[in-house]
């Protein structure tokens, strides 16, 4: 198991630096760049300040920084120049943006945020617990609703329960978080004023969020656990269980639900570490400082540090979290291991 | 997110601020000391001098100076049972639209950042409490640090008056090194300071900041004594008083940057010398302003804490001053929410100085090329309907190009709508009905706000005059890089001013500027703005400035839409809370009344 653990830790490593190549190349492959400003501003002072007018990578083909022709650019010496692609001299391969940015996530920092005087780590470190924490209430309200109702729908299959709550799930997958969250804030906080309409100072104000952003997934775990006991009940060893004349409640509950909360289980994953990137919206609604807000401000802001530190804070989350559920895998399905 | 940018990013920054002045010539007394805070004095006591120079040059002009005047106590108590904004606030809160991207005055380029800025660094003169009813320019700005300052006679020199009881918030004396320091900061090549050229009108600055020279006594910025700060200008600039009043200009504090670093805007670190001291910042959150103690004005501050809550998403600004969170809006309301909200007794809506236009790329080898293509779109929009029905009357008409909200100018021209005389234009032009004109493409970045305006114009366009026109709409940076690339044929554009002089206008489209961004060249047009910038009597450079509007109307790139106006929530009862053309507003001149205060 160990040695499992430890193969896939280093394919992660690779796995992240190979999304920070492509990101990187990514974000500089967009049109415009960070220091371009609607007015004629100081754009060379910024240029060269975030070193943009170094070459992308070693092997170089021209991105134009709009913005800056009048600028002192930083000169690149010649290397070999194959076509219309330069390649750049062995000395100064250590000197490209892709080689900074590794340089710096050596030192353990992720840069300075380009429209900020924070460091990336700062803003990111300052927006996760709000993050984090509506993340993991939504989680926690989608399976207390999700798992019981998917139950008791997938035990009483097409009866009136089941249509019920089926019907709830539908609405709940159907009404997108945009317009669920503000029917929320009209109705208790502005009609009602048992909330506050927005921002966050304590757990009364994260009540609303969690709700808006738990109830889809709790929607959608219903229909997966009632589709996962669907198909349990039906297997022998259910009818074996039932045949020895255990009660209904041992069946479901000591045999049935292990096996009915496989899919819900591979789809924790995904779904947590969708609630982390999908909360950009609720936390615009809410006014939640979080970092879902940076996702979204930093591309549009072509801040690139805050961009690549942002991916790699998701990436990084999401590689873990589908790490921890196949390891809870093994504790769920007998038939899965990962010894040699 | 940022919707309307050139709200946000409002304000300053020209690359050419080479300006003019409205200086007479001498008319016997070379430098006349003007009393700032004290104005009144200056008046009654000198009665037949100010009035002799009262339509005279650049030190006179300054005489009309006055100490901020607001009456306070007049208005109504609120009623019970009354919507009282901000009443469930801590204290005074507003919103503001964005997380700073910096709190270093130095560097900083826009509004959320400015919001904050006046309110903890205080500059030698200072935005008055409005610009409502103000005839004379001279108004618009209040003494700061400065007590008095002179004029030399050629208007280029300022010599200003530090009060002996300016202090930074660590009790140290504000000097006249310390704007010094400031300047030279500010200039030293590799510093990033958005507005680097609002400098480059100080004399031998833009020689500094360009390496030429190392030796900073090269540049017109000099300490005569403590109090004492001299500043040799390029030009005469008449409007130069309003840019010292700007956050560029401001002083910053030399002994928390050289032991802090780039970490000196933190709150455990900063020092500030405005009427508040910054307390608390929580990213995303709330700033927290404090009254500063060792303000000079101390004794005038009212309110002794302000929040700033850092909201983004504009119906949740309208959501929480509904909740009485906020005194003040503080940012752009939502348009969607706009009917319901002009009904309510707290809705303001006042004049910016801000056009709102399209432009055209005369550079390419579109047909916008062609003058009389431009003319004929022009006349067959009808920016009446488009105003009062499209935008629910949220901004008005415009007639020209530069404001109407500046005072003391009036633009000569007079936009018109005229079906007929297009569609003559335009089969002038060759494309009769329209005829050949079908691969237009009007660019515009995406809002709510833009869309609507771009589509009725669009419909204007092909029910006047058959003209079929393809909207393109395209995220703000990439509309930034297609503008200043020239890659597009129209593209709405928005221009806030910096200052209240047409110059703010109307040096935008001289060929060199950076912001041109049309292609459009007109040696002639060149001319009038540069003989503007020399001219010295104030008549001939209005009349100036007034030709170069109309060759711009008539001839140039530009389609004027509308001129902006901002509108916003605020208190009924706080007071000292009044309308400003360049949307801002100093905590310090407010005061809360009644339930409201606390």
């Amino acid at each position: 198991m160990s040695r499992y653990i430890f193969k896939r830790l280093i394919s992660s490593i690779v796995v992240l630096f190979i999304i920070i190549t492509v990101s990187l190349w990514i974000t500089r492959q967009a049109p415009s760049n960070p220091c371009l400003k609607e007015r004629e501003t100081n754009t060379c002072a910024c240029v060269a300040e975030n070193k943009l007018d170094r070459p992308v990578f070693p092997i170089y083909t021209s991105i134009p920084l709009v913005g800056a022709d009048s600028c002192d650019l930083w000169s690149r010496s010649s290397g070999g120049e194959v076509g219309p692609v330069k390649i750049l001299g062995v000395s100064q391969w250590g000197e490209t943006q892709h080689a900074e940015y590794l340089k710096t996530l050596g030192s353990g920092s992720l840069g300075n945020a380009m429209k900020s005087d924070r460091t990336v780590i700062e803003m990111l470190a300052s927006g996760l617990p709000f993050t984090l924490q509506l993340g993991i209430q939504a989680l926690i309200i989608a399976l207390l609703i999700g798992i019981p109702s998917g139950l008791l729908a997938g035990l009483k299959q097409n009866q009136p329960q089941d249509y019920a709550l089926m019907t709830f799930a539908m609405l709940g997958v159907s009404i997108p978080n945009f317009v669920l969250g503000p029917l929320l804030i009209s109705l208790f906080a502005l009609e009602l004023g048992w909330f506050k309409p927005g921002g966050w100072s304590g757990f009364q104000d994260s009540i609303l969020p969690s709700i808006t952003l738990g109830l889809y997934y709790a929607a959608y775990i219903a229909r997966l656990t009632r589709g996962g006991m669907l198909e349990i009940v039906r297997k022998d060893f259910i009818r074996t269980a039932r045949a020895k004349g255990l009660t209904e409640q041992t069946v479901v509950m000591r045999h049935a639900l292990k096996g009915a909360m496989l899919p819900v289980v591979s789809y924790l994953g995904p779904a947590f570490a969708a609630m982390l990137t999908g909360s950009v919206v609720v936390e615009e609604i809410f006014g939640i400082p979080g970092v879902g807000r940076h996702f979204v401000l930093s591309a549009i802001n072509r801040d690139y540090n805050l961009v690549l530190g942002t991916i790699i804070m998701y990436s990084t989350v999401l590689v873990f979290l589908n790490l921890a559920v196949d390891i809870l895998y093994t504790f769920l399905d007998p038939q899965v291991s990962y010894d040699d | 997110m940022r919707h309307d940018h050139n709200r946000l990013l409002l304000i300053l920054a020209s690359a050419t601020l080479i300006t003019s002045a409205a200086c007479e010539r001498d008319r016997g007394t070379p430098v006349k000391q003007v009393d700032l805070g004290d104005s009144k004095k200056t008046k009654t006591a000198d009665t037949s001098d100010t009035q002799k120079v009262s339509k005279a040059g650049c030190a006179e002009r300054a005489a009309m100076l006055e100490a901020p005047s607001i009456e306070y106590g007049k208005s109504a108590k609120p009623k019970d049972g009354a919507f009282v904004a901000g009443a469930n606030a801590p204290a005074f809160s507003f919103a503001l639209a964005a997380d700073p991207e910096t709190l270093d005055p130095s560097k900083m380029s826009g509004a959320p950042e400015g919001r904050v800025a006046f309110n903890i660094f205080e500059g030698l003169l200072m935005p008055g409490p409005t610009t409502e009813g103000l005839d004379d320019l001279a108004n618009v700005v209040v003494p700061g640090v400065a007590e008095s300052y002179s004029v030399s006679a050629d208007c280029k020199t300022y010599t200003f008056k530090l009060r002996a009881d300016a202090k930074w918030s660590d009790g140290a004396d504000v000097t006249a090194s310390d704007f010094v320091y400031s300047y030279e900061r500010i200039l030293t090549p590799g510093f990033g300071a958005d507005y680097l050229a609002m400098l480059h009108i100080i004399e031998g600055a833009k020689a500094f900041s360009s390496k030429e020279t190392e030796d900073f006594s090269t540049v017109g910025v000099k300490a005569v004594d403590a109090k004492t700060l001299e500043i040799k200008l390029l030009q005469p600039v008449p409007y130069f008083p309003e840019l010292v009043a700007f956050y560029t200009f401001f002083p910053v504090p030399r002994q928390a940057i050289e032991k802090h670093g780039d970490s000196w805007t933190r709150p455990e670190n900063i020092v500030s010398n405005g009427a508040y001291t910054l307390s608390d910042y929580k990213l995303q959150q709330r700033i927290v302003l404090k009254k500063n103690e060792n303000y000079w004005g101390k004794a005038d501050v009212a309110i002794p804490e302000a929040h700033l809550r850092i909201i983004t998403d504009t119906n949740a600004v309208v959501n929480a001053y509904q909740a009485g969170e906020l005194h003040w809006t503080g940012t752009g309301l939502p348009v969607a929410q706009l009917t319901s909200l002009i009904t309510n007794p707290d809705y303001v809506k006042a004049p910016l100085i801000g056009t709102y236009y399209y432009r055209f790329n005369v550079k390419g080898d579109s047909p916008v090329k062609d003058l009389k293509v431009r003319q004929a779109l022009s006349l067959a929009v009808d920016r009446d309907s488009l105003v009062k029905i499209t935008l629910n009357g949220l901004h008005s008409v415009a007639n020209g190009y530069t404001s109407s909200a500046i005072p003391g100018y009036e633009s000569p021209t007079k936009l018109e709508t005229n079906i007929a005389k297009a569609k003559k234009l335009l089969g002038e032009a060759g494309y009769p009905g329209g005829e050949g004109l079908s691969d237009l493409t009007l660019l515009y970045n995406t809002d709510e706000n833009h869309k609507l305006v771009a589509e009725a114009i669009q419909a204007m366009w092909k029910n006047n005059l058959g003209v079929d026109v393809t909207l393109v709409n395209k995220e703000w940076a990439t509309y930034q890089q297609d503008i200043d690339t020239l890659s597009y044929q129209i593209a709405r554009a928005g221009w806030i001013g910096d200052y209240n002089d047409p110059m703010t206008f109307l040096e935008m489209f001289v060929s060199t500027n950076g912001n041109n961004d049309t292609g459009w060249v007109s040696p002639e047009y060149d001319t009038f703005i540069s003989e503007a910038e020399v001219e010295t009597d104030r008549a001939k450079r209005t009349k100036l400035l007034q030709d170069a509007e109309t060759l711009l109307i008539e001839k140039g790139p530009i389609m004027p839409i509308y001129f902006y106006s901002t509108s916003y929530l605020a208190s009924r009862f706080i007071e000292g809370f009044l309308p400003h053309n360049r949307d801002i507003h100093l905590i310090k001149y407010v005061r809360l009344l009644g339930a409201n205060a606390k």
